[in-house]
Parts: structure tokens; C-alpha cells; sequence
């Protein structure tokens, strides 16, 4: 159970400073220019005090490797340490396998910019269902096979624990109904077409694949 | 998928790579047919082709990362470039330019290497023509309107309401009970705008115009419960507004049209508000999902929709992988016990469901009754009302409770009982405020208005103690219970029960706002309180639920709960209060009606004739039932149109499925030319075509002449495009290697160099 502070009023504070290094004060990041924040904003779905607030966290992780190299990649630890979210997703080295523009488990500013403007509730349907199948093909062969799956089920329930593991020959059913409901060309899996079409018939993907900043 | 899924004898990387292999290049060769060449008719489908092509390129060659990035941004370029909308040289095309980049999924680095790459081949294609004043003016102006969109949204981000409590819950409940939560915020959002629009437009005046008079109110506890005594003549009650005009310091103020158009226009816009956020779930839920069997991709949206995302901490994330391994199995169990129901049984089933709401009904009519005989009882007793609307209070409270329990003797899906509660309880709680206000229309006393005004408050106060304090102590005991014994259950977040509290406070509001203003802000207070209250208790006391509730839907229901107590206001309202309100008190006594309001003094009407009798004849029952049944067959209409195009969709799904077959069997006919085993037949070729001329032929019949489907022009074009768009690519050495036999127009060169890349030199054999 944690302990919050209510940060509405901080956020407030920020956004003002914020206000203040646009008419010419000081408070502002190295590296960030405003034309910089104004190509985030257009490229991204994210707006202008979220991207701050995120540039505020990574900032935080170390300034001065921040200062030093505004392209600085953290790795994955780091970047788990300031953002809880990513923590206990099961499917947490898939995001960074994705994400990392570099491959490297690493994350850039602007990888996480990325990661974070898939997931905003601003982010139509099909942007996002095209970065969920990059996800979930976890063997990244454009696919998502009835291997995919049953290991995508394996994660799911937190199959380290043996007293919830699904037997092999359930997970083989449900991987054939699935691939039976949505492969319209028989290929034995599933395409990034397909994968959209699902998606579009479940109206919970958009708040399950969404968390907030 | 049966060698994919197991363990087999081959290492894995073979495996590995065979499937790989394998799929990649009958995914190639799919992309490789005409359909997926076709110039798309939107951007839309554009844009998600060039990502596909893309994403394959990347799967296909992950390693050499930066000529690869390269290579793919310029696919992307050209992709892009084939679009003369989007390459023109004027601000649109810009901002399409923008969106179709926004909406590509890839990283930022790639969308800005993109843009420079676009904007230099836009520069290099401009003819620079001077724009028009008029056009600039429009660009202008639009820029301006997205600059101050992005502003607003920026703003309310950084006021935003709650939105770190709002997160941590999300993080530990999951997106369900934050829902909940985004509900109650919406709501008290709702009620604020409500309460400063009322307290500015019908309670200031008075308090001016008191102000002038001087008058001192006596406060006593009873009465500050009951709302009685000296509370009547407060600002609180609608008896105690002035009729005529208002007159302090400023300009004088024709007090009843301040009322009347205030409630009329705060009315009419929230119904409004809520019926377009009805229509918009109903649509979302119903309509474009199409799942009207309810069982379609149950196993999909677990896998794939399963994992919240918004989840932080460890705990809950142990118990949402126990909730969802619990899911899968009853799930596998449905699968498997798919035994055919006997008769008698669904019989038997439909029966007890019949029999039980019955059951429940007779409840609901028979404490209606009970609280009318109580209402008609004269008592002696000092504080008769303080009673009986705490019994209504409780009634209120524990009725859902056991109406919870008792849908479990029927045989429902938990999904459908909850609904089935729901309904119930409102039900209950609607008849209770229409009789309410039903009693007190037609009772005697002087000034009816402010003794349902009086009720409302009263529903409103006691509620307060229900919900703000005896609710949580009973759930912070039972918390402290579990501790004490970890093997009693512990309390759960009912997100059912707790929206339907607010909603039965909002339906009091509904109902009383007209005879008492400042509900509206007492209500807001206790939307506020409530949050904090139910914050603390669900970070604190409660456990995440064991069954996984699907967010949206339920939020939705609420809303449409919420409007159907609107609704049922309103009628009660129209029929009760607007034809006889009371003559001794109130804005409106110097009017026959309420609605005099507006047909004497608004429309001057009470010279013109022509437009009184137009107005009566507007509202005369006749008239109304005909517009209601005009909307009926309008709603009837839409209904059969949506059904036709259901059907529509079904007959494309399937052609589809069969169009996927005789590609299925092209591939293997592909696939048996390129290993020099195939053999020309006739008999393989009449096949190839089999399925969908079968299937045409089937549609196209007299039997079937509705749908006129011409199959024929459109399979013409798809050929004839084929062998227009591909006529260079033909290779001869290829067809050498081959046995020659091929159509001239096909050739797996550009796409197998894809697949080199991969592969390395593995695929020899397969070409």
C-alpha cells in the first residue's frame, strides 16, 4: 500500500515554471529546446506538460549524464527505477526490445517518448494494435503463431508458480481457437492485419493497453 | 502448429529458423498478390500498409540496424510520395503530412528522419504559387484554433482533478475500480458546473433580494435534519423563492423566467449530455464490436487484452495472473462442457428465473406500497418524516445488498446478474423518488413543492451517513477482521454497489434540484467527500477483486443508468409539476401553470391568438404520441438497416475465408512449381477458381437477387491490374530455373532478395 502525495499542485507548479522558461527565465532542460518540444509534440500523442513531466523523471534518474549527452541511454534498471509501471508488466523485456530504437534494452529519451505516446488514451486504435503485435510477436517473425501464444499465456499467469500453470494441451486449444476465430489466410498464424481486425471487435484493448504517465 | 507447439526431436534454432523460414515467405508471398497492391482509397489504409511493409522488411533483416533504417525510411518516403494530396505544397497537405507521420508506428527518431526527408521532396516538387488572402486567412485561422486546442489540453492536464489518487488506484485495481473512479470524478464535475450555474442565476438574486427584507432564520438540530421549521423559508426550498420581479440595487429581475429557463436549460443540457453518452457506449459496445452472441473472441481478448497495463504494484499483479489463470479456466471448462442442455432443464431455469423476479418485483411493489401507506399515516409523533425517510434510507442500502443475493438462485452469467441487479435496484430506487413526488403532487398540503424539496434533502443528509460513514466503518471491521483471521474473505471492492450509491444520489438530485437549488451544491460537497472517503478505503481496507471486471462496459452502464433516472425526472416532472404547480407559493404563483411562463409572457402570446392555439396544439397529446411514434419506426428503420448490413458483413467475412482458401491453394501450387514436382491439369485449375466461383455463382442466383454483387468486373480489374502493375519484374533467369511453365507475370525476385538478407544463404534449396 503506498503513501502518495497529491501532485496535482506539483504538476501545477511545473507547469508554470515551465511558462516562465518559455518568456525567458531559467528553469528549463538542457538539450530540450522549445523547437525540439514543439516536433515532440507533433510527432507524438502526448502534449506539452506530459512530455515535460516524463523529461522531469528521466532527468531525475542522473542529471548530469542528462546534461552531459541529451541522447544518454539508461539502462533497464535505471529506467525501472523511475518508472513503476514498467516494473511488474509481464511483458516488460518485449517493451524494451521494441521500444529501444537502438536494441539494446536501453531507453533514450525519446524511446521513452515513444513508449508513452503508444500507450496514451490519445492513441487510436489501430497505432496502438500495430505496437501491441510487435509486443506479442515474441519471437519476431511478423507472426503471431500458436507458439506466441501459449507462451504470451504462460506469462499471463505467472507461470513461475507452479500451483497456476496451464497444462500444454490447454494452452494448444485455446491457441487453435483463436487462430481459428481470426486467420483469414491460412497461413497457421496470425498477421498484423488480422491482428488490427481483432483488436477493433475488443472494445477493453484500448484500456487495457494504456497506462498513464 | 502442431510441430510449433510442441517439443520436437530437432534443435531448437533449426525449428526455429524452419517456421521462421517458412512463415516469412509465404507472408511474402501473400503481400506479393494483387490485393495487397491495390492504391488504397484512404490514407488510413495507406498508412497501415506502409507499416506493414515496413515491419515485415524489419523482421525480415533485423541485423546491419542503421542501413536498415535507412532503407526502411525511405520505403516509407516513397510510400508516402505516391500520395499527390499529401505531397502538395500548402498547409494541409502539411498537417496531413503530420497526422499520417503521427499515426505511423515507429520510433521518433525514424518519424523525424521521415519528415526531413518529406519536406526536402516537397520543397524539390513545389511550384510556389502565391496563396490566395482568403486561404492564408483560413490557414491562419485554423493554426490559431489547434494552437489554443493544444493550450486547453495542455491546461486541463495541469489542473487536472485527482489525478495521482486516480493512478495509484489503477495501479493497484486495476482500470475497473478506476473507472469507477473516473465515473464519480465525471459526476461531481457535473454537479459542480450544476451547483454554480443554479447558485448564480436562482439563489444570488434572492439572497440580494432577502438581503433588502432582513430576515432572520432560527437553527435547531431536528430541524436542520428535517429541513423543517425554520429552514422552510430559507434559500434552500423552493417555496421560498420570490414570483415578480427582483429588485436589489442593480436592474430589476423577472425572478420566475430566471427560474424557469435556468431549470429548463440545465435540464434539457444534461439529458442531453447523458443521452449522447449513452448513444455513444451503446455504439461502441454493441454496434461496431458486433457481438451480439457475446462469445466471439473470449479467448483473444483475455490473451491479448488481458494484461493491464496501467498495473504497479506487486501484489496486485500476483493476484490479476491468479484472476486470469482463473478465467482461462473456466473458460476451457465452458469449452469442454458443452453437453446439450435438455429441455427440461432450460425449462426448469427459465422458470426459477421467471418465478424469482416475480419474486422481486412483488418486493419492490410491495415496499412502494408500504412507504405510501406510511406516507398517508398520520403520526403523533414529533419527527414522523426523520423516520420514514431514514426507513426509505435503509431500504435503499439493503435492498442491492439482497438483491445480489438472491440473483444467484437464478442462472444467470455474472456478467448478466450484475446487470440483472442493476436493473433491479433501479427499479427500486426510481419508483421510490417518482412516488415520492407523485404523493406530494397530489397531497393537500399548501406548498407541495417545498415538501418533496424537503424529502430530497432529507434522502440527501441521511444518505450522506450511510455512505460516508456506516459503509466504510463496516468495511474498515471487516478489514480488520481479516487481519485477525486471514481465512475469513476479505472486503472487495464492489464496484457495482458503490456506483450504484452515487447513482441513486444523482437520481435524488435529478429529482429535487427543481424544488430545492442547493441541492445540487450539497450534493457536489458529497461527491467530494465520497472520493476521499472510498479512496481511503479501497487503498486501505480493501483486496483487488478475484474476478477480473471488464472496465468500460460497466462504467457505461452506469451512465445509462444515470440516464434513465434523468429521463423519468423529466416525465414526472412534465406531467406533475409544469400543468398544476401550486398557487400559494413559489417563482410561479401568479401563474396558472408553469407553463404560462412561457406561453403569456415569453411569445406574447397572450394577445396572439394564432401562436397560443399553435402552441396548444404543439402540446396536445395527440401530437406528442404521433412524434413518439414517429421515432419509434425511425428507431425501428435504423435497427433493420443496422441488421441488413450485420448480414452484409457476414456474406463478406465468408467470402473472405474463401478467397483465403484459393490463395491457400495457389501457395501450394506456387510451392509445388518452384520444387519441379507440378504438373499441368485442367482439373487443379478448374479447382483454383472453385470456391469463389461457387460461391458467386451461389450469391448470384435469382433465389439471391438482392445482392447484386459484380463479381465479375471486379475480378477483371484485379487481373487486369496484376498484369499492369508487374509487367517488368518478370526475370528470366528465374523462370529458367523453374520449369518454365509459370505465368510470365509472376516472379518471386523481389521479394526473395527480402528474405536473402534474413537468411542468409539457406534459401537456395527453397528457391
Amino acid at each position: 500500500m503506498s503513501v502518495f502525495v497529491d501532485s496535482s499542485d506539483k504538476r501545477l507548479i511545473l507547469y508554470c515554471a515551465w511558462k516562465t522558461g518559455i518568456m525567458g527565465g531559467s528553469q528549463s532542460y538542457p538539450g530540450l529546446t522549445e523547437d525540439l518540444l514543439e516536433d515532440y509534440t507533433v510527432l507524438t500523442y502526448l502534449n506539452k506538460g506530459e512530455i515535460l513531466h516524463l523529461m522531469k523523471k528521466f532527468y531525475s534518474i542522473d542529471p548530469d549524464k542528462v546534461t552531459a549527452n541529451y541522447n544518454h541511454r539508461f539502462g533497464k534498471d535505471d529506467i525501472l527505477k523511475a518508472f513503476d509501471v514498467l516494473r511488474t508488466n509481464p511483458f516488460q523485456d518485449r517493451l524494451f526490445r521494441v521500444f529501444s530504437s537502438q536494441n539494446d534494452e536501453s531507453f533514450s529519451f525519446e524511446d521513452l517518448l515513444d513508449l508513452y505516446s503508444a500507450m496514451s488514451s490519445e492513441c487510436p486504435m489501430e497505432v496502438k494494435a500495430a505496437w501491441a503485435f510487435r509486443i506479442f510477436d515474441l519471437d519476431e517473425d511478423g507472426q503471431i503463431s500458436a507458439r506466441d501464444i501459449s507462451e504470451i499465456i504462460d506469462r499471463l499467469t505467472d507461470s513461475e508458480h507452479k500451483s497456476h500453470y496451464i497444462e500444454l494441451s490447454s494452452k494448444k486449444k485455446i491457441a487453435d481457437v483463436i487462430l481459428k476465430e481470426m486467420q483469414f489466410d491460412h497461413t497457421g498464424s496470425m498477421g498484423l492485419v488480422e491482428f488490427k481486425i481483432v483488436m477493433s471487435r475488443i472494445p477493453e484493448f484500448q484500456n487495457s493497453f494504456y497506462f498513464r504517465i | 502448429m502442431d510441430d510449433e507447439i510442441e517439443e520436437d526431436s530437432r534443435p531448437p534454432s533449426t525449428r526455429r529458423n524452419f517456421s521462421l523460414r517458412n512463415n516469412a515467405a509465404r507472408q511474402v508471398a501473400i503481400n506479393f498478390m494483387p490485393s495487397r497492391h491495390l492504391p488504397g482509397n484512404t490514407i488510413r489504409i495507406r498508412r497501415s500498409a506502409s507499416g506493414r511493409d515496413a515491419l515485415l522488411e524489419e523482421a525480415a533483416a533485423e541485423a546491419g540496424a542503421p542501413e536498415c533504417a535507412e532503407r526502411r525510411a525511405d520505403h516509407i518516403v516513397r510510400e508516402m510520395e505516391q500520395h499527390q494530396r499529401l505531397m502538395e505544397d500548402n498547409l494541409e497537405a502539411e498537417e496531413m503530412r503530420r497526422e499520417a507521420l503521427r499515426d505511423l508506428p515507429q520510433g521518433l527518431t525514424m518519424k523525424r528522419h521521415v519528415r526531413a526527408k518529406l519536406s526536402a521532396s516537397v520543397s524539390l516538387r513545389s511550384k510556389s504559387r502565391p496563396l490566395s488572402c482568403y486561404k492564408r486567412l483560413k490557414y491562419r485561422m485554423g493554426f490559431a484554433w489547434k494552437r489554443m486546442r493544444d493550450r486547453f489540453r495542455d491546461f486541463v492536464f495541469s489542473v487536472e482533478l485527482w489525478y495521482e489518487p486516480i493512478r495509484a488506484i489503477e495501479g493497484h485495481f486495476g482500470s475497473a475500480v478506476g473507472s469507477f473512479f473516473y465515473f464519480l470524478r465525471w459526476l461531481f464535475v457535473l454537479d459542480l458546473l450544476l451547483a454554480g450555474t443554479l447558485v448564480a442565476f436562482v439563489v444570488v438574486p434572492q439572497a440580494l433580494h432577502d438581503e433588502a427584507r432582513n430576515d432572520t432564520v432560527r437553527w435547531g438540530f431536528l430541524d436542520f435534519v428535517s429541513g423543517k421549521g425554520g429552514f422552510t423559508e430559507s434559500l434552500l426550498f423552493y417555496g421560498h423563492y420570490h414570483s415578480g420581479p427582483v429588485s436589489a440595487r442593480a436592474a430589476p429581475l423577472q425572478y420566475a423566467f430566471a427560474y424557469f429557463f435556468t431549470m429548463l436549460s440545465l435540464y434539457l443540457l444534461f439529458f442531453a449530455l447523458l443521452c449522447y453518452r449513452t448513444a455513444l457506449s451503446y455504439r461502441r459496445n454493441f454496434i461496431e464490436t458486433a457481438r451480439r452472441g457475446g462469445l466471439r473472441h473470449q479467448f483473444a481478448s483475455r490473451v491479448f487484452c488481458g494484461w493491464d497495463f496501467g498495473i504497479t504494484t506487486p501484489q496486485a499483479q500476483r493476484l490479476h495472473a491468479k484472476s486470469i489463470f482463473n478465467e482461462f479456466k473456466e473458460l476451457l471448462n465452458e469449452q469442454t462442457n458443452t453437453a446439450p442442455i435438455s429441455f427440461c432443464t432450460k425449462l426448469g431455469q427459465r422458470l426459477a428465473n421467471v418465478v424469482v423476479t416475480a419474486f422481486v418485483l412483488a418486493v419492490i411493489v410491495g415496499l412502494e406500497y408500504g412507504f405510501l401507506e406510511l406516507l398517508r399515516h398520520e403520526s403523533k409523533l414529533a419527527h414522523w418524516e426523520i423516520l420514514l425517510s431514514m426507513g426509505i434510507t435503509v431500504a435503499v442500502t439493503v435492498c442491492p445488498l439482497l438483491f445480489a443475493l438472491i440473483v444467484k438462485l437464478e442462472y444467470y452469467k455474472p456478467r448478466t446478474a450484475v446487470y440483472v441487479t442493476l436493473a433491479r435496484t433501479c427499479c427500486l430506487d426510481i419508483g421510490t423518488l417518482m412516488l415520492l413526488l407523485y404523493y406530494w403532487a397530489n397531497s393537500n398540503v399548501d406548498c407541495w413543492e417545498t415538501a418533496f424539496g424537503q424529502e430530497a434533502y432529507r434522502l440527501v443528509l441521511l444518505d450522506a451517513v450511510v455512505s460516508l460513514l456506516v459503509l466504510p466503518a463496516i468495511e474498515f471491521v471487516r478489514a480488520f477482521m481479516f487481519k485477525l483471521h486471514p481465512k475469513s474473505t476479505p472486503p472487495e471492492f464492489n464496484i457495482a454497489y458503490n456506483s450504484l450509491t452515487i447513482i441513486y444520489n444523482q437520481a435524488v438530485l435529478w429529482f429535487g434540484m427543481l424544488f430545492s437549488p442547493l441541492l445540487a451544491v450539497a450534493v457536489a460537497l458529497k461527491f467530494l467527500l465520497l472520493f476521499y472517503v472510498k479512496r481511503e478505503c479501497a487503498l486501505r481496507a480493501c483486496q483487488p477483486a478475484r474476478k477480473i471486471w471488464r472496465a468500460r462496459a460497466d462504467a457505461d452502464r452506469a451512465v445509462h443508468a444515470g440516464a434513465m433516472s434523468l429521463f423519468t425526472t423529466l416525465f414526472g416532472i412534465g406531467t406533475l409539476f409544469l400543468g398544476s404547480s401550486s398557487q400559494s407559493c413559489g417563482p410561479f404563483k401568479e401563474y396558472e401553470t408553469v407553463f404560462a411562463v412561457l406561453t403569456e409572457e415569453c411569445c406574447g402570446c397572450r394577445s396572439g391568438r394564432r401562436a397560443r392555439a399553435a402552441l396548444t396544439f404543439a402540446t396536445r397529446p395527440g401530437v406528442i404520441g404521433f412524434l413518439a411514434l414517429a421515432l419509434c419506426v425511425w428507431v425501428y428503420y435504423m435497427r433493420a438497416r443496422a441488421r441488413a448490413q450485420h448480414a452484409m458483413a457476414a456474406i463478406l467475412r465468408r467470402m473472405l475465408v474463401l478467397q483465403a482458401k484459393d490463395k491457400d491453394f495457389l501457395l501450394n501450387a506456387i510451392a509445388k512449381v518452384s520444387n519441379g514436382e507440378w504438373m499441368y491439369s485442367p482439373k487443379s485449375e478448374e479447382q483454383a477458381n472453385s470456391h469463389t466461383w461457387k460461391y458467386l455463382n451461389e450469391v448470384r442466383k435469382p433465389s439471391n437477387s438482392d445482392y447484386h454483387f459484380d463479381a465479375s468486373r471486379l475480378s477483371h480489374s484485379l487481373l487486369d491490374r496484376s498484369a499492369r502493375s508487374r509487367p517488368t519484374s518478370y526475370q528470366p533467369e528465374v523462370s529458367r530455373s523453374n520449369d518454365g511453365d509459370t505465368d510470365s507475370s509472376f516472379s518471386w525476385q523481389g521479394s526473395s532478395s527480402c528474405l536473402n538478407k534474413g537468411e542468409g544463404n539457406g534459401d537456395k534449396k527453397w528457391i
